[in-house]
């Protein structure tokens, strides 16, 4: 009997087939060929624009005289050459007045030309070494202790440059009996001795720096605003879910807190990483006029019938119809790794902000409550944090921005305030919960930073 | 496409190729996966797990018996490793005292397939496993012994069990068995 039964049940189910939800390719699809992780490229991001800006930053060789020849009144110059007017200069000296002015567009076109230089009897003028780099000539390592006003036979443009800033009077540190020289930039020829008599006023310019100071700071943000929810439907039918939901949303705040660690690079930058937490609150009133609530009771004793034990199962179903008026409340609670930027600039004096960076989310904890009407937690459920199965226990990446105006209260603390816009990458609840459930945030917040 | 051209095609693990298999597997393998699986969302993830493993080692079919049949033998294990199944066999179910029923053969006819697998997807555990390789997959108690770890013999009192308990089920569905106390 047994053969038969199991003969009939084999026929019956052994070709038997079942429909499969639609979402099951795209997962196996997804295990197959997953979508390719590019969270690395912004810790490889990061640090590159930080990089790049750095060596903008940097001045080169070449840069010192780019940044040291213009003055403040917009002026063109070049570096200070001291000499002696008491002495002749430059009497029998030339200098090839193709090479030694040669026009941009000459020296542009011209590759690594070397100038020629033609020493005279008269040692007044020692010229050194005369090199051009690249596309533009430059006299490096030259000392010119005088120039003779001969070289105006050669090199009339040099006379006039010399005739126009030879009575300007500097001070001198060495002896005071030196004037000070300034040349008018000739394109496409630089003149840059590497004198160790330099001007004073260089070393306290802050556009001399040829390195951006790093300092550390610490900051503490604290922000809070309103989060904007949105849903994704992953299956149709959830329609009116999704419509219930929104209609009896009635609450929904989230608040920030977050404290970093960072470093101050240059006058303008900062860079900060830390450790952060996000809580975000929903309250849903909730009111079904018709409602339907069932209750089944099974109880399932063994008896013994004859003295023989036997199993018995009864059950019974109560329906109750009337009002169901729900009031709950939910909590999401996130830790969180931020890794941002700042460029700070002025406006007027005042100095402002902006920032942006990515917000990576390690643990995520969520707990719902049922409310009773004055909106107090009700004794029924307990206050433990559980994570539930609809949700995900970590979410991924946010991005952020913001926009802030700094108080500068002494000179290691400023406080900050801003707004900001954070946008969630990843969903809250899991992949294979059909409602994808996503928040944006916009915050306003302020935030104490005490430099070390 | 033949089979011979779609096995090929997902050796080459060519997208469209796999797809198409799945079409024409996916209906019956969740059969297989829902008798053995507790619930609705478990048959799912043995369903997924079954094709990704099913197209990692396609290579590995060599034309020999049906490929149907190779395919079912994947789904079976993949629903065995999900439940690690030799915990079933320590089941303590509590129904050592169930009564023979004795079910008429027109009976099972008469039940559609979906109704039969709901009743096999309540038997407890250890039992379903074992009913579902002996009855429906066909394995033997000693290839059955191997595979869950456990001994022929308990294989056998399990099935026995098994058989017994969805007699008495079928018996109170088609009867619409309530007895009072």
């Amino acid at each position: 009997m047994n053969d038969q039964f199991d003969r009939n049940i084999r026929s019956k189910i052994y070709l038997a087939e079942t429909d499969v939800p639609d979402s099951a390719w795209q997962a196996i699809e997804l295990q197959l060929r997953p979508r390719k992780n590019r969270r690395w490229l912004f810790l490889i991001l990061l640090p590159a624009v930080l990089a790049f800006y750095w060596s903008l930053s940097q001045p080169g060789p070449e840069d010192h005289i780019a940044l040291s020849d213009v003055s403040d009144t917009g002026k063109s110059i070049v570096p200070e050459i001291y000499f002696n007017p008491s002495k002749p200069i430059l009497e029998h000296s030339t200098i090839d007045s193709e090479h030694a002015l040669p026009s941009t567009h000459k020296v542009a076109n011209t590759i690594n030309p070397r100038p020629k230089v033609t020493k005279t009897a008269n040692p007044l003028v020692e010229v050194d070494q005369i090199t051009t780099s690249k596309n533009s000539s430059s006299i490096n390592q030259s000392h010119l202790r005088g120039l003779a006003p001969g070289a105006a036979a050669s090199s009339p443009s040099i006379e006039n440059i010399f005739s126009e800033y030879r009575d300007s009077k500097i001070e001198d540190p060495t002896d005071g009996a030196f004037e000070k020289l300034n040349f008018v930039r000739i394109p496409g020829l630089d003149f840059s001795p590497q004198t160790n008599l330099r001007d004073p006023k260089i070393d306290v310019c802050p556009s001399f720096r040829t390195s951006l100071q790093i300092r550390p700071f610490f900051e503490l943000l604290i922000s809070g605003g309103l989060p904007s929810k949105y849903y994704a439907l992953k299956e149709t039918e959830l329609t009116n879910y999704q419509t219930l939901r929104e209609r009896t949303e009635k609450e929904r705040t989230s608040f920030s807190l977050q404290a970093l660690v960072g470093a101050d690079i240059g006058d303008r930058f900062e860079v900060k990483t830390g450790l952060g937490a996000t809580r975000i609150f929903e309250i849903f009133d909730y009111i079904d006029e018709s409602a339907t609530r069932t209750i089944k009771n099974i109880i399932i004793d063994t008896i013994f019938v004859n003295g023989v034990p036997e199993i018995r199962k009864d059950s019974s179903i109560v329906i109750q119809y009337g009002q169901r008026i729900k009031l709950s409340q939910n909590r999401y609670t996130a830790l969180e790794l931020p890794v941002m930027a700042t460029y700070k600039f002025k406006v007027q004096n005042h100095q402002f902000f902006i920032q942006g960076g990515v917000i990576m989310n390690l643990a995520l904890w969520t707990k719902g409550d049922i409310l009773t009407p004055d909106e107090h937690i009700t004794s029924i459920d307990t206050k433990e944090s559980r994570s539930l199965p609809i949700f995900r226990s970590r979410t991924g990446l946010d991005v952020t921005a913001s926009l802030g105006y700094e108080l500068e209260l002494s000179e290691s603390n400023k406080l900050r305030v801003l707004c900001s816009f954070r946008q969630t990458l990843g969903d809250f609840t899991a992949s294979e919960y059909p409602l994808s459930q996503r928040y944006n945030h916009y915050h306003l917040g302020a935030s104490w930073k005490h430099q070390f | 496409m033949n089979e011979e051209a779609l096995i090929e095609g997902c050796i080459r693990q060519e997208a469209s190729c796999q797809k198409q298999l799945f079409m024409l597997y996916s209906r019956k393998m969740m059969t297989v996966c829902l008798r053995y699986a507790r619930n609705k969302a478990d048959a799912e993830d043995i369903l997924q797990d079954g094709f990704v493993r099913l197209y990692q080692n396609i290579h590995q079919y060599k034309n020999e018996g049906s490929f149907e049949g190779w395919i079912r033998r994947i789904f079976v294990n993949a629903s065995l490793k999900k439940y690690q199944t030799k915990k079933w066999t320590m089941e303590q179910t509590g129904i050592e005292h169930v009564a023979e029923e004795k079910v008429e053969a027109g009976i099972v006819d008469a039940m559609s397939e979906q109704e039969i697998i709901v009743l096999i997807s309540k038997l407890p555990e250890g039992y379903r496993v074992v009913f579902n390789m002996y009855v429906i997959e066909g394995f033997s108690h000693r290839e059955i012994s191997e595979l869950l770890g456990i001994n022929e013999a308990t294989s056998r009192t399990q099935l026995l069990k098994a058989r017994k308990q969805l007699q008495q089920k079928i018996c109170e569905l088609t009867m619409h068995h309530e007895r009072p106390i």
